[in-house]
């Protein structure tokens, strides 16, 4: 600011805020006892891991492959877990931990398009309507900011909000911090005030984005959100604890980052928008259209060569362990990679992670990566999500997928 | 209302409807222009068969993207420097010579208060007219005229009420004037008529 003061300098150094890790009371969620653990029990809320362009089925289903050696699948670099069906990808999927794999299942999604532009747009809506939206609508919770995209990267489509819920976009976790009363900076508007300020703002604004409905969506969804999250109650974080877990460490000068600029910061800005009490967080991530990659080496490294692999084992990890949270954690894309040649797929093996996933396969796949036939589709898929989430009247019908607990 | 019936030719394009300089006219004929040429694409579809009728300046809104702001911020509130790097990342700052559609969030609507909010105290603290705290008669005034500097317009009752309101009963009367007019100057800044085109 021109006043002198630096945003980097109130993250400098020690903890963002007084408090333990984790948050004194999350917004808008019940914090329900666990008498009878189920789906529905806790408070929900699905971190999807959307990699744009593919989601090869030699992670999910990776025995497929041994007979034939696609994708550079071997006897010995998969992993089965436990006794199960389920065999994933030992360098990537298997170093997470015996306990998150333990609530691991493969879920197979027949939706037969494939179309990058189609898949994408199917996978996220059911019609005009956002999934994203929609699952995020439907599940428990208040917290103005419910439905998050974490990352400069938006998903494909026009997310039209429902019953309030929007979906935000968050590119720096700082102001995050600082909107749910973190530190701010020392000439930082007062939050009740400016909530207030941004109300009358949108007050001001009425006229023109009543005339302009589409054009000025972004607007017409944020200022309600933005003085909604003012008014919530403070949520403690402690930053510090937060970038140690992922291995964050501060940059020139002593700042920890809060720029949300790779993969690690988005999964990691995943977990601190959860205990900010989002429902729904969505990180897109590019590069995933693998054409030609025969011996499956540039997907392996894609995923453990930028710290992925590593974020989201601390992830599942640290999520798994909520005792008053379900959060599933869901790896996808567009489709599988078909064969030969690693193109485009009719089909996608998804990854679900969550404390009630039963462990098990829908999504094994044969040695051409095809799945059973009568594999249920995309609306299937997001009917089981619904269901290990536990979303009250199964907005996405009846789930065809018997794994869960 | 001057009003210009058209029935003109423009180039291969012919329209027909009132086009007027007055936004508030609700009677108007919308501006329909008859398609003098068509462009079939895929699917052997005409291109311009779901095109849209809307009226005329309608759904036209544009965020003013990142690094407008600072200027936009200084030119308004009359400041020689102003810094908006601090929320570089929360607006999404592109990399050098790339361009990114701006996007309004829930965060940047509040860094868009929190730098305004940053410029009008330095704008508000040293000027005579703002050591008199918000009363109505006052704050009619100045936010009729903010909103005429920092909108390029004159708002509307409606628009200057909102204001008021603000800063009249909603800003903290234990604060000094400067203060308050601070943060009302903040809203005005916050509101499309500043952060859109």
């Amino acid at each position: 600011m021109s006043n002198g003061t630096s945003r980097r300098g109130f993250l400098k150094g020690a903890a963002l805020a007084a408090g333990a890790l984790g948050v004194s009371r999350i917004p808008g969620v019940n914090l329900l006892g666990r008498a009878e653990a189920a789906p529905g029990s806790e408070p929900p809320a699905v971190f999807i891991l959307n990699l744009i362009g593919g989601y090869n089925a030699l992670f999910g289903s990776a025995d497929s492959f041994v007979g034939t050696g696609a994708f550079g699948v071997t006897s010995t670099n998969i992993k089965q877990v436990g006794t199960s069906r389920l065999f994933v990808d030992r360098s990537t999927l298997g170093t997470l931990s015996t306990t998150t794999l333990g609530k691991m299942a493969s879920i197979g999604v027949d939706h037969g398009i494939t179309s990058h532009p189609t898949a994408r747009q199917e996978l996220l809506f059911e019609g005009t309507t956002s999934r994203l939206v929609k699952m995020s609508a439907s599940l428990p919770g208040t917290a103005a900011v419910r439905c998050v995209v974490i990352g400069g990267l938006m998903p494909v489509g026009t997310h039209r909000a429902m019953n309030g819920v929007s979906l935000q976009q968050v590119r720096d976790l700082s102001t995050t911090i600082a909107v749910l009363g973190g530190a701010t900076a020392a000439n930082a508007p007062a939050r009740g005030l400016a909530a207030d300020g941004i109300a009358a703002a949108e007050a001001m604004s009425k006229r023109t984005l009543d005339v302009n409905p589409v054009s000025g969506k972004s607007l017409i969804e944020s200022y309600p959100a933005s003085s909604a999250q003012l008014r919530e109650a403070t949520v403690a974080f402690n930053y510090t604890d937060l970038a140690a877990a992922y291995g964050v460490t501060a940059g020139t000068g002593g700042s920890l980052p809060t720029d949300v600029r790779n993969t690690t910061m988005q999964i990691m800005g995943a977990e601190l928008m959860i205990r900010a009490g989002a429902n729904l967080v969505i990180a897109n991530q590019s590069g995933w259209d693998s054409h030609g990659d025969d011996n499956g080496s540039l997907v392996r490294n894609k995923l453990t060569g930028d710290g992925t692999m590593a974020a989201l084992k601390v992830f599942t990890d640290r999520t798994l362990a909520m005792t008053d949270r379900n959060v599933v954690t869901v790896i996808m894309g567009d489709f599988s990679r078909s064969l030969p040649g690693s193109n485009h797929q009719s089909n996608l093996t998804a990854t679900v992670i969550g404390k009630y996933v039963k462990l098990g396969t829908t999504g094994r796949v044969t040695s051409d990566v095809g799945l059973p036939s009568g594999s249920p589709g995309i609306q299937g898929f997001w009917a089981y999500l619904a269901a290990v989430l536990g979303a009250p009247n199964a907005p996405f019908g009846t789930n065809p997928h018997a794994l869960v607990l | 209302m001057r009003s210009i019936f058209l029935i003109a030719s423009l180039g291969l394009t012919a329209c027909v409807g009132n086009i007027t300089g007055d936004d508030d006219d609700d009677t108007q004929e919308p501006v329909v222009c008859e398609q003098a040429r068509t462009y079939v694409g895929y699917g052997n579809k005409t291109l311009e068969t779901e095109r849209a009728t809307i009226e005329p300046g309608s759904d036209r809104l544009r965020l003013k993207p990142y690094a407008a702001l600072a200027a936009e911020y200084r030119a308004a509130l009359g400041l020689s420097a102003f810094d908006t790097s601090m929320y570089a990342a929360t607006f999404g700052r592109p990399p050098a010579r790339w361009y990114e559609e701006p996007r309004a969030s829930a965060n940047t609507i509040y860094a868009a208060f929190a730098l305004a909010y940053a410029g009008c105290t330095q704008h508000t603290a040293s000027d005579p007219l703002y050591a008199q705290a918000p009363n109505a008669s006052l704050a009619d005034t100045i936010c009729r005229d903010q909103a005429r500097a920092f909108w390029h317009r004159d708002a509307s009752d409606a628009e200057v009420s909102a204001c008021v309101t603000y800063a009249v009963d909603q800003t903290n009367p234990a604060d000094p004037p400067a203060k308050r007019w601070a943060y009302s100057c903040a809203a005005v800044l916050s509101a499309s008529g500043f952060l859109a085109y």
